[in-house]
């Protein structure tokens, strides 16, 4: 069966039934009108599942998938490459003590980023820091030539600037969603909010930072 | 911003060969066996002068009444508080508010509830003043056991919001041994079911809050 893409649904299970597109959505949809959905899981999330069940060698897998993610998720918090390093072990050391934990059939990736926020900011709290939900460091800016790329590090450096000033809640759902790839849904899992609350803030500091950076506009880079 | 060293995977792999951990079919019997350590304490004091009968202070209609109300709070509670709802960050966080501040005032109402049914235990309001000491001490004891088992067995759980989980634990126990010291006790005065088999419930919650943090939630350990 092949797989439908992800409809966004934070802890989707095999078989998720939703109403046919017809389907007037003002009316609860009968029976008749539902269609399963094969919802794409993770591969770290598949290993996940297969570590909480016993299975030791696919820790492995679940480490490959998902710590470069974490990493720059954490370095983008903490800013200093082995504090990230320590929380990211020590979020992994959390996953393994509580595998029995892991819903079946859920993402690994909204608990993970959770734990490993959570770690951070108890990390900030005692270092008596700030936290800080993040800058763009370390996201790469494409290449297309070298007017172009001038182009893009000025914006790339506008754009880190005017993230730094735009309110520290609208700018954690906005990395979340835009930079991390996280639904609504699963962004709103991790921040302990709801979906559309995590919908607004991020459309906040997209609009926030389009109004800051419009001197940008119309000055599109060469050659794209 | 700099790789994750190639070390770090292996360190970690050495770590979690030595932390055992359980998987989810030992969790589960762990979780069976703290449920039914659970279970004996509210049997043992709810039955501890036998099974409960009907009198002229304490008629069917009353005990009928707030045992329904006691059992059925209690069981929504535990359920809604235990399972994860297909996430494995668990409830949403306006989910358990709402469920910390609707289990007592639904035990309150089942226990007014049962009085307006067997209007001649209001006359009984105000007079057993001595009873009162007992059930206290009853219901904190039983309280407090229940509610460290349920914080010692699950921890860590909530990487978002441990107090408030630990407040809709606190809840969910509190409803158990409402109906435990509920059954142990003869009374039908409104004010004593009140004051010493409700009102407490409100301590286990403020201790769920107090305790959650430390108990369920993911903490940042500090390398030495």
């Amino acid at each position: 069966m092949p797989a439908a893409t992800l409809i966004g649904c934070p802890a989707a299970q095999p078989g998720l039934l939703v109403p046919e597109p017809h389907w007037p959505r003002r009316f609860p949809a009968p029976a008749a009108t539902m269609r399963a959905v094969q919802v794409e899981r993770s591969r770290a999330s598949q290993a996940m599942d297969a570590y909480a069940d016993g299975d030791s060698s696919a820790f492995a897998d679940v480490y490959d998938e998902l710590s470069p993610r974490l990493y720059a998720y954490v370095r983008r918090m903490t800013r200093v490459d082995s504090v990230a390093q320590d929380i990211v072990q020590q979020c992994f050391l959390n996953l393994h003590h509580a595998r029995s934990r892991f819903v079946q059939g859920s993402h690994v990736e909204p608990w993970a980023f959770a734990i490993a926020r959570r770690l951070t900011i108890d990390w900030a709290r005692l270092e008596k820091r700030s936290f800080s939900p993040g800058t763009l460091d370390g996201v790469p800016s494409k290449e297309h030539g070298p007017e172009a790329d001038a182009h893009q590090s000025a914006l790339l450096a506008a754009v880190r600037t005017e993230l730094e000033s735009v309110p520290e809640k609208l700018r954690e759902a906005f990395l979340l969603v835009r930079l991390e790839g996280f639904s609504t849904a699963e962004a709103a899992e991790v921040l302990g909010t709801s979906a559309m609350a995590v919908k607004i803030r991020a459309h906040r500091a997209g609009v926030l930072l389009r109004s800051r950076l419009s001197r940008f506009r119309g000055k599109e880079a060469p050659n794209e | 911003m700099s790789d994750l060293p190639k070390n770090l995977k292996d360190e970690l792999l050495l770590a979690i060969a030595r932390e055992r951990s359980s998987t989810r079919t030992e969790g589960t019997t762990r979780f069976s066996i703290g449920l039914g350590l659970a279970l004996v304490l509210i049997l043992g004091v709810a039955l501890q002068h036998g099974l409960p009968e009907p009198s002229p202070t304490r008629p069917f209609s009353y005990l009928l009444i707030s045992v329904a109300v006691a059992l059925t709070a209690a069981l929504l509670a535990t359920r809604w508080t235990l399972t994860a709802g297909g996430s494995s960050l668990g409830r949403s966080r306006s989910f358990l508010r709402r469920l910390v501040w609707l289990v007592p005032a639904t035990l309150a109402f089942g226990a007014l509830l049962a009085n307006a049914s067997a209007p001649e235990t209001w006359a009984l309001a105000g007079r057993d003043w001595p009873a009162h000491r007992i059930c206290v001490l009853i219901y904190v004891g039983l309280g407090c056991a229940l509610l460290g088992i349920a914080l010692f067995g699950l921890r860590p759980l909530d990487p978002i919001a441990p107090r408030l989980t630990g407040a809709a634990l606190g809840a969910a126990v509190g409803a158990w041994t409402t109906l435990a010291v509920s059954l142990q006790c003869p009374s039908a005065d409104p004010t004593h079911v009140l004051g010493t088999h409700v009102a407490p419930g409100l301590l286990l919650i403020a201790l769920g809050v107090g305790f959650g943090r430390h108990a369920l939630g993911f903490r940042y350990r500090r390398q030495r």
